[in-house]
């Protein structure tokens, strides 16, 4: 194997500007190029030139040409939502491991596509996730050392409180505009709490009821799509969990938000909050704030990237595969089908793509 | 009102009638009068306790023309019956929650005290607790903007008093879980929320508790007429030595107020937790002031007749949601009873 593995940044319109730094400070990756399709909007090739120029790369405008490049190992795709699953699926037939932005896809059909894709080039995929936070982690050791017993119920929050001060306007046409997004926050955050419910319990979600709407802001409302929802799972086993996702205007919110998990189970409970251990800090200047002390990307996302990359040189599976994508997808399709019905609806998957990665 | 006192007998000597008579003795301008209890010994025990009459039968209590009202801390089937009688013999009337066990029940005991022109007032008792005051504060000054999304959490140790003799476990006579529990973190939703509901569904898992007939770990969604949501758990397994453990939080469109008590990897173990719920009998003591206040019309009950019936409305149709595994439209559910 090489000593290295060549990264091409395939399209860099979102999160890209997250996982680069970890791949330009990563002894074992280099990244080789940056490349997307040619007929994309102008301020997208404007975006990836951008990391082109940073990082002192080529930017191909051709996906196929790119994908050619003997010095490509892998792709990091970071295109909108809505197109995740035709550029993961040309990496694969060329012969390319993927590391692909969540969500994974938009539809089922697509991570149908994805997962066949993946399966017949039998390259190393992974969807980008939560699950390798300390926090998720030591949950799931604490579940696999007996300490919890049997998980009964779960509840799970994702809410990004502070509003829309994240981003460019144009980032945020990326959140909010269906043919880019796929849908609105649900299609966005939905699958940090599914597959948080799914890798600690390693059970299958098989039906789900949701209840969203537009309750603050005017992108959201202007493109029809919901800001916050609530979410309830029914697992096999009759095992339950709730899901709260959305983004609120809530300001000064010391940890951003609540990123929290509880999982409750038959020997006891155990509680998690991603923004603790929190720091607070009492000053003049700035006002007084408490705040976590450790970076989203130090604990998340290095982890999944060092993983990953472990994984090529080790030839092994990621935490997460496109099948686990895929049930992830699933789900959120079945939670807008239950937005609209205001019925519980069935998670509709063919039977051999079920069983999450447990 | 003898004595300028005002006069209220005990209906019920259980174990939350036991913190109503402790309560009600310890307020200045109210006196315990009466109390009974069809198990003798619970009534001889209270009344020796506080030095108040145990009365022999019911009839005593509506005979007696210096009692003013009623405090009704029995078990839920009997509060139709009870609010009947006494508010037929003029008394007013704190009932338990929840109020009733059908929306029937309800709807005839808010119209015998309306004609008898006596209160009815039902005992939401978790409203007046610091937090949930708190809450609503922020709601009322505007410092968060519209509510439109409570999650609450409430988990008990100790619902089943009695064990297997006990009413509460018994569907027939409370209801089932999300009438005799469910209903505190019911009413705090749509109370905070303000909106009236449109929609429920909930799940549940009955956990530890063979035999039990209903869940007793439930989550319960409502949807309101105006699209609010409320997300509201319940769980009574929790290990540990605390009797109760809440926490919440309500998002609004300026802001949010939360009572967060999620520490680093908190573990509910035999060990116990660090659980917070104080305040309960200071919360009661200032119910049965506002209820004094209400029998003399200075003001009115915080649960208006409204609120009473869309809480139990939502609860009625929470149980369903459990039965059939699906969400129940509170139309249909009103459809029924006419």
């Amino acid at each position: 194997m090489a000593d290295t593995y060549g990264v091409l940044l395939l399209s860099c319109v979102r999160h890209q500007g997250t996982y680069a730094p970890v791949f330009a400070a990563h002894p074992d990756v280099e990244i080789v190029a940056v490349a997307d399709e040619p007929d994309i909007p102008a301020w997208m090739h404007e975006v990836n030139q951008q990391f082109a120029d940073e990082y002192g790369l080529p930017y191909i405008r051709n996906v196929p040409e790119a994908l050619s490049r003997p010095d490509v190992d892998f792709v990091s795709i970071c295109s909108e939502p809505t197109r995740h699953a035709r550029l993961a699926i040309a990496s694969a037939n060329h012969g390319k491991h993927v590391l692909l932005d969540k969500p994974m896809a938009t539809t089922v059909e697509d991570a149908l596509d994805v997962v066949d894709a993946i399966d017949r080039a039998g390259v190393t995929f992974t969807f980008v996730n939560r699950l390798y936070s300390p926090a998720i982690q030591q949950t799931r050791a604490a579940i696999d050392r007996g300490e919890i017993g049997l998980p009964y119920a779960l509840d799970v929050s994702f809410v990004s409180a502070g509003g829309l001060t994240t981003g460019s306007v144009e980032d945020f046409q990326l959140v909010v505009d269906r043919d880019l997004s796929g849908g609105g926050e649900l299609m966005n955050f939905l699958g940090y709490p599914i597959e948080t419910v799914q890798y600690l319990t390693g059970l299958e979600i098989t039906d789900v009821y949701a209840s969203a709407g537009n309750y603050f802001f005017d992108p959201h409302r202007e493109h029809g799509v919901e800001d916050f929802g609530v979410v309830l799972l029914t697992l096999e086993r009759g095992v339950i969990a709730t899901a709260t996702v959305g983004r609120t205007p809530t300001p000064n919110h010391p940890r951003g938000g609540e990123h929290t998990v509880r999982v409750h189970g038959s020997s006891g409970s155990r509680f998690t909050d991603e923004g603790r251990p929190s720091v607070a800090l009492y000053a003049p200047s700035p006002a007084p704030s408490g705040f976590p002390p450790h970076s989203v990307v130090d604990v998340m996302i290095s982890p999944l990237i060092d993983d990953f990359v472990a994984c090529l040189r080790e030839g092994q599976k990621p935490i997460r595969s496109a099948r686990d994508g895929l049930a992830v997808i699933a789900v959120i399709e079945a939670a807008y089908r239950s937005i609209r019905s205001g019925r519980r609806e069935r998670v509709m998957l063919p039977e051999a793509n079920r069983k999450v990665t447990s | 009102m003898t004595e300028g006192r005002f006069r209220i007998a005990l209906l019920g000597c259980g174990s939350f009638g036991a913190r109503h008579a402790r309560a009600i003795s310890a307020l200045r301008g109210a006196s315990l009068t009466a109390l009974f209890d069809p198990v003798p010994t619970s009534a001889i025990e209270l009344s020796r306790q506080f030095g108040v009459p145990a009365a022999n039968r019911l009839q005593e209590i509506w005979d007696d023309p210096s009692i003013d009202a009623v405090v009704i801390a029995a078990p839920t089937d009997t509060h139709h019956n009870l609010t009947v009688a006494a508010a037929s013999a003029g008394k007013h009337v704190l009932v338990e929650k929840p109020a009733a066990l059908s929306i029937e029940q309800l709807t005839e005991m808010q119209r015998v005290c309306d004609e008898r022109g006596v209160v009815l007032f039902v005992g939401q008792t978790l409203r007046y607790h610091p937090v949930p005051q708190a809450f609503h504060r922020s709601v009322r000054e505007g410092v968060i903007g519209d509510p439109v999304y409570l999650n609450w959490i409430g988990n008990s140790r100790r619902p089943w008093p009695g064990g297997w003799s006990g009413w509460q476990s018994s569907r027939e006579r409370s209801g089932g879980m999300l009438l005799h529990l469910g209903i505190h973190s019911i009413d705090l939703a749509l109370w905070l929320l303000g909106d009236r509901p449109a929609r429920v569904f909930a799940q549940g898992v009955t956990f530890g508790t063979p035999g039990l007939e209903f869940p007793n770990v439930v989550q319960i969604t409502i949807r309101g007429r105006n699209g609010s949501n409320a997300l509201l758990e319940l769980h009574t397994n929790l290990p540990g030595n605390r009797s109760a453990f809440m926490s919440g939080r309500l998002i609004g469109t300026l802001g949010q107020t939360e009572w967060a008590l999620n520490e680093d990897g908190v573990a509910f173990t035999d060990q116990g937790a660090d659980l917070l719920f104080t305040g309960y009998d200071q919360s009661l003591r200032d119910e049965l002031l506002h209820f004094i206040d209400c029998c003399s019309g200075k003001r009115s009950p915080l649960v208006t007749a409204e609120q009473a019936l869309d809480a139990l409305t939502v609860g009625i149709a929470a149980e369903r949601s459990i039965s059939i595994q699906d969400a129940v439209e509170i139309a249909s559910i009103l459809e029924e009873t006419g």
